[in-house]
């Protein structure tokens, strides 16, 4: 594509939900109420280090790939709020437009204020 | 992980406690391995994989219907990227499970196999040995993979970003001494899986023992020199953190002294990694455009309405406008 481009502004928060929907489900899973006791293990057991490192080392990933999640749909709607904003900024400015034209078709009589 | 999981019910595979008459001298009562707390280990293990799995099922599946345009493309684009590592770690995770479940068998079997060589010391100082080296093969299995975890969706550093930034977040994960940073860990797996599939009977058992203890003294002595690797994930976990904070930061358009007008994310990172709006770090504003007819201001309506309808293109199109010559303050 060029050229232009289209957006369905309810599109956009519905896809951000969707999002934050992955983020939450993967953070808020029932699984991370739980760990792995390994002090169960004797200290020596090379296991009892090994699984706490890559316990710590899974949560740790699923929360940066949970925070990518979050941050897509943070700029989803906050693209979405700037696209509105726009869209009333220019409705704004022309409607101030008009007035103006008004003001100029009608002599100057009607007051702008 | 706040409360640890609770020690299954002592069962039939459970070590004994209490000596066994013919306990050969020099040979430890019960058999190596702890089979309730590795059953519970590959529970949880199994279980940790549900998220992983579901946010690379659903990740793809967030696909716009109406959406259409450069933007549309760059989102897309950066939902695969996203996709991708979540599939990276569900990968890494699946490689643990199956680890897991092999030594599972691997120490329920050797509880059999231990009291049928009870009257056979070198047969049990064997197995014990066999035991030793496979447990220590899956830990350096699970501390490869730990750096693989380390590495997924760790965001690039920025490019003009204080080095103090690099230094590990409050928050991130221990850096812990990360033996065993060697990510290919297959050579491993395979031995672990050969010494689990003993069976209950001594000579298949022992023989995958020799394979592992093959395969893991090198992994051990890989893994000591190597974790540095880790320290460096942790100071890129430090990063992400950073990243997430600079994301609170309001993006949208103040609307203040000019028009608004919000420019989509041009790279498919910025999406997803935080570089996008107000992250100084990631976003340079476009250079303001200026009006083509701004060297003075209209004066006719004519003029007035020619600019605004050239501007509200430009603004349609996603360019930002800092000043419009004629909006001066009203009277």
């Amino acid at each position: 594509m060029t050229g232009g481009f289209s957006v369905d502004l309810a599109e956009l928060d519905e896809l951000a939900r969707r999002l934050l929907a992955v983020a939450d489900g993967g953070r808020g899973h029932v699984v991370w109420r739980f760990g792995v006791d390994t002090g169960r293990l004797a200290e020596s057991d090379p296991l009892r280090e090994a699984v706490a490192v890559y316990q710590r080392s899974l949560y740790a990933a699923l929360d940066r790939l949970c925070g990518g999640a979050e941050r897509g749909a943070e700029t989803l709607r906050a693209v979405a709020a700037e696209y509105r904003t726009t869209d009333e900024d220019l409705a704004a400015r022309f409607t101030r437009l008009a007035d103006t034209w008004a003001g100029e078709h009608d002599g100057g009589s009607t007051a702008i204020t | 992980m706040a409360d640890p999981l609770r020690s299954p019910e002592p069962g039939d595979d459970d070590p004994p406690s209490a000596p066994h008459p013919g306990q050969a001298p020099g040979t430890p009562e019960q058999a190596p391995g702890n089979p309730g707390w590795t059953r519970a280990l590959l529970g949880t293990t199994t279980a940790q994989r549900e998220p992983l799995a579901d946010g690379a099922e659903l990740l793809p599946g967030v696909e716009p219907s109406f959406w259409r345009g450069p933007a549309r493309e760059r989102f897309t684009a950066a939902r695969d990227l996203l996709a991708g590592e979540w599939r990276t770690a569900l990968d890494a995770h699946e490689a643990v499970v199956r680890r897991v479940e092999a030594y599972s068998t691997f120490v329920h079997q050797l509880q059999h196999l231990w009291e049928a060589d009870r009257g056979n010391p070198a047969a049990l100082r064997h197995t014990a040995d066999l035991h030793q080296r496979t447990a220590a093969a899956l830990a350096a299995e699970l501390l490869a993979r730990a750096a693989e975890l380390d590495a997924v969706a760790v965001e690039d550093a920025p490019e003009h970003d204080d080095p103090a930034e690099g230094e590990p977040g409050p928050d991130s994960p221990e850096p812990g001494s990360r033996g065993g940073a060697d990510p290919d860990g297959s050579g491993r797996e395979e031995g672990g899986q050969a010494g689990a599939g003993g069976d209950g009977q001594g000579g298949d058992g022992q023989d995958g023992g020799g394979q592992d203890a093959d395969g893991q003294g090198a992994d051990g002595q890989e893994g000591g020199g190597q974790s540095a690797d880790g320290q460096d994930g942790d100071a890129q976990d430090g990063d992400a953190q950073d990243g997430g904070e600079q994301d609170g930061s309001g993006r949208v358009g103040s609307g203040e002294g000019g028009p608004v007008g919000g420019s989509p994310p041009t790279t498919a990172d910025d999406l997803f990694t935080g570089g996008y709006a107000g992250d100084e770090a990631h976003h340079h504003p476009p250079p303001p455009v200026a009006a083509p007819d701004a060297q003075g201001d209209p004066t006719t309506p004519a003029q007035r309405f020619h600019l605004t309808e050239k501007l509200g293109v430009q603004l349609q199109a996603g360019v930002r406008l800092f000043r419009i010559p004629w909006e001066a303050p009203r009277r």
